[in-house]
């Protein structure tokens, strides 16, 4: 992974959601630069999106991951997005997605961050138990 | 004409009102009284993609519901949001008064605000008003979600009064 190639990042969330994603992630890979948090805890949509705007590079691929989208997080972030082609919103973050970006963000192409982003984040999630067919 | 609900809230459609009221609820359409959103049909486009499945929602500018919810359709399944305070009050001024009254819900921290409530802020030009609109007799409360305390009209303006005096 070279620095100068390496994606920059931006994880949007409730709360202090985001804080404990990425604190937990950087105890799994160690230490993340070029990866900024923001929680929307007592902001208005416009004071977010300013917040989320100051965080971004100038141009360039970024990856914007939010908690949900259809909320007040997704909501700026999707405003952020408008006019800026090389900004990646990923909806749903979890941990697994968020690993998978930390992890590729140097080395894969934009296109297949993009897929390595969608399918680690929904093959994350399983359910184990309750099951018509379980796993032998 | 009642509503299912009428709530002032600068986020509009987000977590809180889905999964927080609409969950209590079960609208089955939301309904966006926001002149900044019905102009700029991008951000209008996010809302309507964000509809919860099986819900509907539908953005206006203030005036023109201001001529048409003594009559909306649908109105007892709709929940209203209103996204300004500018908003609220030429509605209010205007004579709208729904049954069941108008909670404030969410005004978050902005230069100039004072905190009323957690989830309350406002400059002291907008406490006057909100007054102001008390006094006409719009029946005003402060709730943000459905489990939480609702303060009603009289416990509101001594809030409203109290944030005044203290500045």
């Amino acid at each position: 992974m070279t620095g100068e190639r390496r994606v920059p990042g931006v994880l949007v969330t409730h709360g202090r959601l985001g804080l404990e994603l990425l604190r937990t992630a950087e105890s799994i890979l160690g230490p993340q630069p070029a990866m900024q948090v923001v929680s929307n805890s007592g902001k208005s949509p416009e004071g977010l999106q300013a917040e989320i705007e100051a965080l971004l590079p100038p141009s360039g691929p970024v990856v914007v991951l939010v908690d949900l989208l259809g909320g007040s997080c997704g909501h700026a972030c999707a405003l952020v997005r408008r006019g800026r082609p090389d900004l990646l919103l990923a909806g749903g973050v979890n941990l697994p997605m968020l690993l998978e970006f930390l992890c590729h963000r140097g080395s894969a192409s934009p296109g297949d961050l993009r897929e390595r982003l969608l399918t680690r984040g929904r093959d994350g999630i399983r359910l184990l138990g309750w099951a018509e067919e379980e796993p032998a | 004409m009642s509503f299912l609900l009428v709530r002032v809230d600068d986020r509009l459609l987000h977590g809180q009102v889905v999964f927080g009221w609409g969950g209590a609820l079960r609208p089955g359409a939301y309904l966006i009284v926001d002149d900044r959103v019905a102009a700029d049909a991008w951000e209008r486009g996010l809302f309507e993609a964000a509809a919860p499945a099986g819900c509907r929602v539908e953005v206006r500018a203030t005036e023109e519901f201001a001529s048409g919810w003594q009559a909306w359709p649908e109105a007892r399944r709709t929940i209203v949001l209103i996204g300004e305070l500018a908003g609220l009050s030429r509605l209010c001024r205007g004579g709208f008064r729904p049954v069941g009254g108008i909670a404030l819900g969410g005004l978050h921290a902005r230069p100039g605000t004072v905190e009323v409530l957690r989830y309350l802020h406002l400059t002291l030009p907008e406490i006057a008003d909100l007054i102001g609109l008390l006094d006409a007799g719009c029946e005003l409360y402060a709730q943000d979600l459905p489990t939480a305390r609702r303060h009603g009209p009289g416990a509101l303006r001594a809030l409203l009064a109290g944030a005044m005096a203290s500045r």
